[in-house]
């Protein structure tokens, strides 16, 4: 049983995963503080989606434990009301408009007023004028707006997002860096970030979690851990931590 | 069950335009066919064999369109990817095959009320011996049929979830043989055999009750960890 810190929003405690015979997972442990926009930075393969599964109760973990506030995502739907996640894809059907697939998740989280918090975040992602088009017919990046509109209905108190610029040209990487700070200044939302993009983590995260070959190689706050390794390339870091197993 | 919810899952249904009219075709074409092939029944047995195709057609029309939109509604949802986001929403996973059980039986349901309304229909053509419904028909198609349909939609859904591609398609090939096989069948009913029989529907009703009640102790097995490692399968 973890205790909880009142400070910690997510935490894994000794978790280790497998499929299978192959270990992906062994023995990790970290804390997300609650407020703090934290990297999971990793190698293809190293573990980050399986890790973010684990914590939403997606995977079940062969040894060890993930919690979101002292609870487990799986077992406690209240917790569930309280995440909001953005996965590799965006949730939503391609078939029903950008409005009908927020009205279905906003039935979901029984939101009151939702025509109004729905069109609230239209209006935020720059999607109003678009809300009765087919979802099929939107950009990728119009699609990862919808998708962060969706994770956001329920006023979470932590975001969950999984490569979320993956496929996004420049100009619209720029545009969803700047939504996620915004956000995470206005509401003080906890985001975990799963992403490859070493320059856009470094804009928006204020702590950092390095994983390679089944454990966690690093973690710590974004700029402690600059002034540690002298340097202001937060991709250095990442290399440096990745070739020394952590090993500074 | 949040109907509110239910309501959304009816209607997406509805938003695949392909699906809803291929199942509007067959429901049509079906009907007709088989409305129209009574007149070569022999007069005594007029009543009998209009409640027998009421009955049996009902049951195929409605296995086929349960197979059909339980591909769209659970399959589809593994092949999309959306169901990871769904799982992390407070419904449950029960919750959610539940919601997507009953959704895609009304949707059957709704066809075979517009079957039997078809094949009555026929009834009006010049020459034409179809007769209205007995009343146990009625008591077929609005207490045993629903109850049947939930059981096989439940059934689909479950296999659906937990399965990857391969098994699936396994399953599919299966299915299709059944329904080919039950159009047969469905001719065979009209001359003898007792589907509209009380024995008939008590049997129906059980095989429906104990599905439903397996199904329920079954989705103890059912967890997400299951769902999700089997999308790589169908993607």
């Amino acid at each position: 049983m973890i205790k909880q810190n009142k400070n910690i929003a997510i935490e894994v405690k000794n978790l280790s995963k497998s499929f299978k015979s192959k270990l992906v997972l062994d023995n990790i442990s970290f804390n997300v503080q609650q407020g703090s926009i934290t990297g999971f930075f990793g190698p293809n393969g190293a573990g980050k989606t399986t890790t973010m599964r684990i914590i939403l109760g997606l995977l079940y973990p062969n040894s060890g434990c993930a919690k979101v506030f002292g609870e487990d995502v799986d077992k406690s739907s209240d917790i569930r009301n309280r995440i909001g996640v953005l996965l590799e894809q965006n949730g939503m059907s391609d078939r029903l408009s950008a409005y009908d697939n927020l009205d279905y998740y906003a039935t979901i989280y029984n939101i009151k007023d939702k025509q109004e918090k729905i069109n609230s975040l239209l209006k935020q992602m720059g999607l109003f004028e678009r809300k009765n088009e087919k979802i099929g017919t939107f950009s990728t990046g119009m699609k990862k707006k919808l998708g962060l509109a969706r994770a956001l209905l329920n006023d979470p108190d932590i975001l969950f997002l999984d490569e979320p610029t993956v496929g996004l040209d420049p100009d619209a990487q720029k545009e969803f860096r700047n939504l996620i700070l915004d956000l995470s200044k206005q509401k003080k939302l906890t985001v975990l970030l799963n992403t490859h993009n070493l320059n856009e983590a470094q804009k928006v995260c204020t702590d950092i979690i390095v994983i390679n070959n089944t454990k966690i190689r690093y973690s710590g706050n974004l700029k402690e851990t600059l002034q540690k390794y002298k340097t202001r390339d937060l991709e250095k870091v990442y290399f440096e931590v990745v070739k020394n197993n952590g090993l500074v | 069950m949040n109907f509110n919810i239910l309501k959304n899952e009816f209607k997406k249904i509805f938003t695949n335009k392909a699906t809803v009219w291929s199942v509007f075709g067959i429901v049509v074409i079906w009907s007709l066919i088989f409305g129209f092939t009574v007149p070569e029944i022999d007069a005594p047995n007029l009543q009998i064999a209009s409640n027998n195709l009421y009955i049996s057609l009902s049951t195929l029309i409605g296995f086929f369109v349960t197979y059909l939109i339980a591909t769209q509604v659970f399959l589809a949802e593994k092949r999309e990817k959306t169901i990871e986001t769904l799982l992390c929403t407070p419904l449950s996973l029960k919750e959610i095959w539940k919601i997507k059980s009953v959704a895609t039986a009304i949707f059957a349901e709704l066809s075979c009320i517009f079957s039997v309304i078809l094949v009555y229909i026929c009834g009006f053509f010049p020459k034409s011996n179809i007769l209205f419904p007995s009343w146990n028909v009625f008591i077929y198609l609005f207490v045993v049929l629903p109850l049947f349909l939930c059981a096989i939609a439940g059934l689909l859904g479950y296999i659906e979830f937990l399965f990857g591609m391969k098994e699936n398609r396994i399953v599919n090939f299966i299915i299709v043989f059944a329904i080919v096989f039950g159009f047969n069948f469905v001719g065979a009913s009209m001359k003898k055999g007792g589907f509209s029989s009380w024995i008939f529907l008590v049997i129906i009703l059980c095989i429906s009750l104990a599905l439903l009640i397996l199904e329920s102790f079954l989705t103890k097995y059912l967890n997400k960890e299951k769902i999700v490692t089997s999308i790589e399968d169908v993607t």
